[in-house]
């Protein structure tokens, strides 16, 4: 007769973390009680876990985690956004080029500065990562209102511009880029966002109801056009 | 202390142990790597708390992640070894994959690793996960699914796709180093 396989590793630790249920914590519960070595690998998680929360508080970073938290809010004060957008123009961001839009229709385009501070523009379906900054540039051939929504890998829908706003922002086509930059959070998967445009400002909640549902945000006299990544 | 502070404290205390096991496990022991692995892995989850679906529980996120970024960060330094078992899985087959040979003091495991790094560029964290745990540490589909909280038929699935798309690249790599 073969010896029963060992517990896998992660099981047991989900096992001692409290997460295991149903029939995996039954069958984890079994070979626990009808096996010594098997007690004695929990025992010595147990303890290493001890010893990891000795030499390793919680403290550190969850100081880290409130000064993110604390920057990630004066990223979108609207001062800072102002000066965040003429330095990244100037210095990061390629300038609106002369590029003629047919009337009737708009243009995305997005640029990614990763963590190393290299800034291109991003190709539809490209791998993006948390924390990337992204900027928006939306050609338009007339001037109008403009709000970007996205559709994140858990289904979840942001308003990217203007940021958390509830009407669209005025946006002129000479100057397509758009002021503000969003820094993409950890949710992974496939993520689609879309730039909405129309010549009288409108209210975006019934867009972001039509998002969360799974729809294509649309409604009457509204020009819109989309762009997928996929973040890893 | 805030909620949010509360509810991170027994977070980490509950599942940061674990997380940095994992990492230390994959990153063959380097022990500053695996610190900062937990931290990052612990930053971004709390950074994307509020758009996580709730269905998932946070051991099985955590889990994924902590795999996903180790075995990332063993890709900036990894090398082709040419150590992976044949690269093959049936949706419906449940035998865990051919093991890899453990009378070299480790050595070959940590070689595979590496050559699962590089076979793994561009998978998301579930895929990635299944295949470090099927393809090197000779899980079942079955332990799988009871580790990540999914399904055998995701998991096969996930297994089978990976698989091809990773034969493609593994005879790339072996060509690669032929030459």
């Amino acid at each position: 007769m073969s010896e029963p396989r060992p517990i896998p590793e992660a099981l047991l630790e989900r096992y001692l973390a409290g997460d295991l249920q149903g029939e995996a914590l039954t069958k984890v519960e079994r070979a626990l009680a009808d096996s010594p070595s098997e007690r004695a690998r929990l025992e010595a998680l147990r303890a290493d876990s001890a010893a990891f929360l000795i030499k390793h508080p919680p403290g550190p970073i969850a100081a880290k985690l409130e000064g993110s938290k604390t920057s990630w809010r004066r990223w979108f004060m609207p001062i800072f956004a102002a000066v965040a957008a003429l330095f990244l123009v100037t210095v990061f961001f390629p300038r609106a080029d002369d590029e003629v839009t047919v009337k009737g229709a708009i243009a995305l385009s997005a640029f990614r500065q990763g963590a190393d501070g290299a800034v291109h523009e991003l190709q539809p379906g490209e791998v993006v990562r948390p924390g990337d900054r992204l900027r928006f540039s939306v050609k338009a051939s007339e001037d109008g209102f403009l709000a970007v929504l996205s559709r994140d890998g858990a289904g979840h829908p942001s308003v990217y511009f203007p940021f958390g706003g509830a009407t669209a922002a005025p946006h002129r086509a000479a100057q397509p880029l758009l002021a503000e930059a969003v820094q993409l959070d950890a949710v992974l998967g496939p993520e689609r966002v879309w730039a909405i445009f129309g010549k009288t400002s409108f209210e975006l909640e019934p867009l972001v109801v039509q998002v969360k549902a799974g729809e294509a945000p649309h409604g009457k006299g509204l020009l819109i056009t989309s762009m997928d990544w996929v973040k890893e | 202390m805030s909620d949010a502070s509360a509810r991170f404290n027994e977070l980490y205390r509950r599942y940061a142990p674990a997380v940095f096991r994992r990492a230390l496990s994959l990153l063959g022991g380097d022990e500053a790597s695996a610190k900062d692995v937990t931290q990052d892995v612990f930053l971004g989850y709390f950074r994307g708390q509020d758009r996580l679906t709730g269905q998932a529980q946070p051991f099985t996120v955590l889990y994924q992640m902590a795999t996903y970024q180790a075995i990332d960060r063993l890709r900036r330094q990894a090398r082709w070894h040419g150590r992976m078992p044949a690269l093959s899985h049936r949706e419906d087959d449940d035998a865990p994959a051919t093991p890899i040979p453990q009378d070299d003091g480790g050595a070959g495991r940590v070689e595979a690793t590496h050559d699962l790094a590089l076979l793994t560029k561009g998978e998301d964290e579930q895929t990635l996960t299944c295949a470090v745990l099927y393809f090197v540490e000779g899980h079942t589909t079955q332990e799988i699914a009871e580790t990540l909280d999914i399904s055998r038929k995701t998991v096969g699935r996930a297994l089978a796709a990976f698989a091809e798309r990773a034969t493609k690249r593994a005879e790339r790599f072996s060509v690669k180093g032929d030459a």
